[in-house]
């Protein structure tokens, strides 16, 4: 009895110093997520209500900011631009990405040299990446344009076209990142049992049903995993536009997170800025729920 | 089933094998060269004579290599402070961000307390707040504080642990067994020093890979500094290689060299943490 | 032991105290400007600040792009930094005036800067409601340098010098354009060039007395006449490619096309002799097609959060003043100055590649000049509409009809009709 009273009581205690050094090591995130993150978000939704310039008073406008930019042809504009942009670039990286971590998942020589070359390019500084891109994209002196040439076709404009300019940056970025998405999907790869390749065969599967029946639906929470977290990023793109074209030719490539960062800091209208900020929040919110809600239908977490 | 079988997909032959891989690596040598023949062009291009860059068709060896185009955009770029700047800020903020974020990590992998759950998926759901949302309120945070034009906003919010870091870390300490966190009870240490003197130790791989990624993160940050720095001595690479670019616009030998200087850290630094970077973003794909 | 580090403490402070009171910081002024500006300023700077001990003026030049510059500025503004003065063009000049973060310098300017010794009409046309925010960098006019030498080899005889009525048309420019184009591919050479962007081309409105806003302001993209001239020129670009393409600049470089002897005819503004000398052509100087140029004052302007107001007004005086101009004509920077005896004394001087009647025909450009229209919402619809449309029309992307479309519409948005 004595005995049983102790123990409990060390327990209790143990399980309490558990949860407030539990609270002590995760609190440095937790005040970095209520200074920056909870509170410029607040503030930004504050803001979006204001008219603002940041030199002078704030003034309350209500949903004017809200009404102005839904009345405004760029916000058609900049969501096509930016739409365009994720549906070439997040398919293309993920799917260069998986046909290079199945090349390499075949038990080959020289895969770690293969590897180094592909992640290169995803180390690289976007703004040198851009310096390098915008000549090779160059209508007249740029390389695509040579070997077009050669091959007998006619010369693109490659980013002074309105049709052609988010489509090249698009595919400027799978370059960029179908080495990344590589490792990731070949971790994916090297996680499937090898028993279930065998059992397919004696089965009488080929290395395409195989591929069908076995190697996509195990690699879902890797794909559904790069799809969320592209989606978050690549709907925030803003460098390479903002270097490679400055959102031109025309508003061909302004996205909405240059339209954010024109608005506030090249005609200083906090608010609407801001606003435009938040639709961006929204959509990034509800792409992300669909995601998540639609995964049940797709990803395969059973093995 | 024999061993030797059981290591190549059985449906293979070996005469199969062979062609496939030949056709494999021709694949994959072309897509190698696809990936860095742009840096390949860079340093060609680094090394021609101005007249050579628009000689048709292209010439991949430069004849005569101009080695002047790297003194002379070295000084007039102004990459050496921009490098020393850059070091610094990367540095500090990964060091400290690393450091932190372990220790969050090791909150969440290895103690329990009420509200655990809760608390995770809160950090985690900050990792799909847009960064242009947050980007206005914080540079009137910052200005608040009187931090414009210096690094402080640069370095100390990843000095609270980031989200990613976080998630990552947590993943790797899940995979060590509680037992080395209940031997260290046995021993009479607490949380904290089961943490920075029997966990972090066993994180070392997974530190370094998260290191290095955050590292280049802050290294090519191009956003940050445009906005919060102003001073020119103040100023990080990407910001000085885009200031050359748009004062050079049509020089392009000497641009590329200042792009070939910017790029040589990281491509150092990549080169000799390879395996490291690979298996910290092979992380992110562990189921958790 | 305890007496001697009193001691010692109290030596410190005496002497940390008595060293601030020695050697009196002198008054920063720091001057936000543009990167190109960046050398001549500091050259300016250390000159002014050796003969001026109590001043001490700092430039910096981060900023490139007159965009980058208005950006930068009401950055620093906001987050309290330092500025005191800052160079900005005419296009951003009435924004600033509009925010209302500058120095009134109007009754200063009115006592020290004497009709004898400035030329007025430059301050005249900087005034907003009868007061004055800035001084100006430069007076910039839109001129035509051609090459002798392509003329000679063509045998045709050079544009008249004559601005206004007689000068030489838009048909003659046209023609001149047809007669110097020849060769194809990278060999061909140009007849004539202006950048397709219509900030430019006002030029060949404002000499038949047109212009893209109506009297009160009311947008005129919808002109047919407006029209018609773009569409000549689009013609010219595009079609019969008598002007480089914007993409063969893009990777040549005008300088260099010009250097090359690539371009018989090149309007560009004052602010480009410079680099037109450097090319090592033998080049003049005529009136642009029709007599009416467009000019341009960029300005330097005083923030009203400057610390040291005396101070920066002093440091305007020299940035205008006769031995700052006279360096500008000796650097050949920055085009006409806006003092007189410097420029009655160095203006054949600073042109010694010039001949005398062109030299009178380069500063004859300020009399027959008309500024741009331009009003608070200036710079935002130039970035956001007038750039980006003069791009597509100058990529080929749009015709005339379809961005003037959308200019007119969007004028008419952003300033309410």
């Amino acid at each position: 009895m004595n005995t049983g009273k102790l123990k409990s009581k060390g327990a209790w205690t143990l399980e309490k110093r558990n949860s407030v050094m539990g609270w002590v090591m995760i609190s440095p995130i937790l005040v970095g997520i209520a200074l920056f993150a909870v509170l410029p978000v607040l503030f930004s939704f504050y803001i979006s209500f204001h008219e603002w310039d940041m030199l002078h008073e704030q003034q309350w406008v209500g949903a004017a900011n809200y009404v102005k930019i839904f009345g405004d042809k760029m916000l058609g504009v900049i969501s096509k631009n930016t739409f365009t942009y994720c549906i070439i670039a997040i398919p293309g990286a993920i799917f260069f990405g998986l046909l290079l971590a199945l090349a390499m998942n075949a038990k080959i020589k020289g895969v770690a040299l293969y590897r180094t070359a592909f992640f290169m390019p995803n180390i690289t500084t976007t703004v040198a990446v851009c310096i390098v891109w915008s000549w090779l994209y160059n209508k007249d002196y740029g390389l695509f344009n040579n070997i077009l040439n050669m091959l007998g076709f006619d010369s693109i404009k490659w980013i002074t076209s309105k049709k052609m300019a988010m489509p090249s940056i698009a595919i400027m970025s799978i370059w960029q990142a179908m080495g990344y998405d590589m490792i990731l999907l070949t971790a994916g790869l090297k996680g499937i049992d090898e028993t279930y390749y065998e059992a397919a065969q004696i089965d009488g599967a080929n290395g395409w049903q195989s591929f069908w029946k076995i190697t996509l639906p195990m690699l879902t929470p890797t794909l559904f995993f790069l799809v969320v977290t592209h989606c978050v990023s690549y709907i925030q793109m803003f460098d390479a536009a903002f270097i490679m074209t400055e959102g031109g030719p025309g508003h061909a490539t302004r996205t909405f997170a240059m339209q954010i960062y024109n608005t506030a800091f090249e005609y200083f209208r906090m608010g609407e800025a801001a606003s435009y900020a938040w639709v961006l929040f929204a959509i990034v919110f509800v792409i992300t729920v669909i995601q998540f809600k639609l995964q049940d239908k797709w990803v395969n977490y059973d093995v | 089933m024999s061993d030797q079988t059981r290591k190549m997909p059985a449906h293979f032959n070996r005469k199969q094998v062979n062609v496939k891989h030949i056709i494999l690596h021709i694949v994959l040598i072309s897509v190698c060269f696809i990936s860095i023949f742009p840096f390949i062009w860079m340093i060609s291009s680094s090394l021609k004579d101005s007249e050579l860059i628009f000689s048709y068709p292209p010439e991949l060896i430069p004849d005569p290599v101009t080695w002047s185009n790297y003194p002379q955009a070295w000084q007039e770029s102004g990459m050496g402070r921009a490098m020393i700047n850059s070091m610094f800020i990367a540095v500090t903020a990964t060091v400290g961000g690393i450091f932190v974020s372990s220790m969050v990590a090791y909150g969440f992998a290895k103690t329990s307390f009420k509200g655990k759950g809760v608390a995770f998926m809160v950090v985690l759901s900050t990792m799909m707040i847009p960064y242009h949302v947050t980007l206005i309120p914080m540079f009137i945070i910052f200005k608040k504080f009187g931090w414009i034009n210096t690094f402080y906003p640069l370095i100390v919010p990843s000095l609270f642990g980031t989200a990613s870091n976080v998630f990552m870390m947590r993943q790797y300490m899940l995979k060590i067994p509680d037992d080395f966190r209940d031997s260290g009870f046995i021993d009479g240490c607490g949380h904290f020093r089961i943490w920075l003197q029997i966990i972090l130790p066993m994180c070392v791989p997974t530190l370094v890979s998260l290191g290095v990624l955050t590292f280049m993160g802050h290294w090519n940050n191009y956003l940050g500094p445009m906005i919060y720095l102003s001073s020119r001595e103040k100023m990080t690479v990407p910001i000085v290689l885009r200031m050359f670019q748009n004062s050079y616009t049509t020089r392009w030998n000497l641009l590329m060299a200042a792009a070939c200087i910017a790029l040589a850290p990281v491509i150092v630094l990549y080169i000799a943490c390879q395996k490291f970077i690979i298996s910290g973003i092979m992380l992110g794909g562990i189921k958790g | 032991m305890k007496k001697l580090l009193s001691l010692v403490l109290a030596l410190l402070v005496v002497m940390s105290l008595s060293a601030g009171a020695l050697a009196e910081e002198p008054a920063v002024v720091k001057i936000l400007c543009e990167a190109s500006h960046t050398d001549h300023l500091n050259v300016l700077a250390e000159k002014f600040n050796a003969e001026n001990p109590d001043i001490r003026i700092e430039v910096d030049g981060t900023a490139s792009g007159w965009d980058g510059v208005s950006t930068k500025l009401i950055t620093m503004l906001a987050g309290g930094e330092q500025v005191d003065i800052a160079t900005v063009s005419t296009s951003y000049y009435p924004q600033f005036v509009e925010l209302g973060q500058l120095l009134d310098i109007t009754d200063h300017a009115k006592e020290t800067y004497s009709e004898e010794e400035y030329y007025w009409s430059v301050f005249d046309g900087l005034m907003v409601d009868g007061r004055l925010y800035g001084v100006p960098i430069s007076v910039y006019t839109l001129v035509n340098y051609f090459n002798k030498d392509m003329y000679d080899e063509a045998g045709l005889a050079y544009p008249s010098l004559e601005w206004g009525e007689n000068a030489w048309t838009f048909e003659d420019w046209q023609d001149v354009a047809v007669k110097l184009t020849k060769g194809e591919g990278l060999d061909r050479q140009y007849g004539v060039w202006i950048e397709y962007q219509l900030e430019r081309t006002a030029l060949f409105l404002f000499s038949e007395g047109l212009d893209y806003w109506g009297e009160n302001l009311e947008p005129q993209f919808d002109n047919e006449r407006i029209r018609e001239i773009h569409k000549t020129l689009y013609k010219m670009l595009h079609e019969d490619q008598l002007m480089p393409n914007a993409d063969l600049i893009n990777t040549t470089g005008m300088d260099q096309l010009i250097a090359d002897g690539k371009v018989a005819n090149y309007i560009q503004g004052t602010w480009s002799h410079g680099s037109v000398a450097d090319s090592g052509i033998n080049y003049g100087i005529s009136p642009v097609p029709g007599g009416t140029t467009v000019g341009y004052v960029d300005v330097y302007i005083p923030l009203a959060s400057t610390p040291n107001p005396e101070a920066t007004i002093k440091v305007l005086d020299y940035l205008i003043s006769y031995e700052t101009c006279i360096y500008k004509y000796e650097n050949n920077i920055w085009g006409p100055q806006v003092n007189r005896k410097a420029t009655d004394e160095m203006k054949y001087k600073s042109y010694p590649n010039l001949t005398t009647e062109e030299v009178d025909c380069l500063f004859a450009s300020l009399d027959n000049c008309k500024p741009l229209t331009v009003f608070p919402e200036w710079a935002e619809f130039l970035s956001d509409s007038l750039l980006p449309a003069s791009s597509l029309m100058a990529a080929g992307e749009e015709s005339v009809d379809e961005a003037f479309d959308t200019l007119q519409e969007e004028a008419c948005d952003l300033l309410g009709f």
